[in-house]
């Protein structure tokens, strides 16, 4: 073979496996780059009656109630799914074209994963609830009628750069192991090839969904205690 | 499948334990040290950063239980 195409292949390899890699990885950590900017820049303005220094939750600063709880709903979805779609999007044209069923499974396959996944969260957050209520606990908020918005923004706390800089430099490790696995380095499987290998057996596929039902819950539903509220 | 040494496996291994070995300090309260939840939590004050979070969910979920099985799109 000539060497021409092989390097082309490397190439072309370098860019399906590197570019997303690198991409992923800045958009995450410009989004916590900017959360703390904001965190850790000073307050000028003062919060208002009732509310909470610190718990303006982007989205929600005009709205209350279950207009904030849709925005927040509705907004996560549509904008988290758009944003997936317009990435997949642009990876299908401008790096891999993959097969020619890629975009569709890409469309019907999540919308049918937030299908799956709203119900169990709903119950998740009801059963979660009561189980508080059972305990005796109180509501970590009071409760007013019509302020749904989560307690967990109140209580945000500020911890040294150095901390968040170590969460960064795990994820950038994982990151570029996955990118070497990916531009095909020898002896290094990618994520998904460990997944696979956990995903053979019923009962690993079970506590790996399981694991990815409740990483969703945990990052996107937790705190919201509208199921009950009075 | 292909197989690959075991040494490959290996260091997913400790990558994923020094994840979580992290997140044990942060939750046991060792002092400057953020949780998981509290990246996440960071990240998420803006909008944006709340979507590429939930896209980054969802396209994990799409990639390692979806992407592959063609149920939906079968004639």
């Amino acid at each position: 073979m000539p060497l021409e195409p092989l390097t082309v292949l490397a190439a072309s390899a370098d860019r399906q496996a590197l570019v997303p890699m690198a991409a992923g990885y800045l958009i995450l950590m410009s989004a916590l780059a900017l959360g703390l900017r904001r965190r850790y820049r000073p307050r000028v303005t003062q919060a208002g009656p009732g509310q909470p220094p610190g718990a303006s939750p982007a989205g929600s600063r005009r709205r209350s109630g279950w207009a904030a709880l849709a925005w927040h709903v509705i907004g996560t979805v549509a904008g988290g799914y758009l944003l997936l779609m317009a990435v997949v999007v642009a990876y299908y044209y401008a790096i891999a074209r993959a097969g020619s069923e890629f975009l569709e499974s890409a469309v019907t396959g999540t919308a049918l994963l937030i299908g799956v996944a709203a119900p169990v969260f709903a119950a998740a957050s009801w059963l979660a609830e009561r189980l508080r209520r059972q305990r005796g606990r109180p509501a970590c908020q009071p409760p007013v009628p019509g302020e749904l918005l989560p307690s967990r923004e109140a209580s945000m706390r500020r911890y040294p750069l150095i901390g968040y800089l170590a969460w960064a430099v795990l994820f950038g490790a994982l990151f570029a192991w996955e990118g070497l696995a990916l531009a095909g380095v020898t002896g290094v499987p990618s994520l998904s090839d460990v997944v696979r290998v956990i995903l053979r057996y019923p009962a690993g596929r079970w506590a790996l969904f399981a694991l990815w039902l409740w990483a969703g819950w945990q990052g996107f539903i937790r705190g919201w205690l509208f199921l009950l509220r009075a | 499948m292909t197989r690959y040494p075991l040494i490959g496996y290996l260091a997913w291994a400790v990558l994923f334990g020094a994840l979580f070995a992290w997140e044990g300090l942060a939750l046991a309260g060792v002092t400057g040290i953020p949780s998981l939840s509290d990246v996440f939590r960071t990240i998420m004050r803006y909008e944006v950063g709340r979507w590429a979070l939930f896209a980054l969910w969802l396209w994990a979920g799409w990639h390692f239980f979806i992407l592959g099985w063609h149920f939906l799109l079968r004639a």
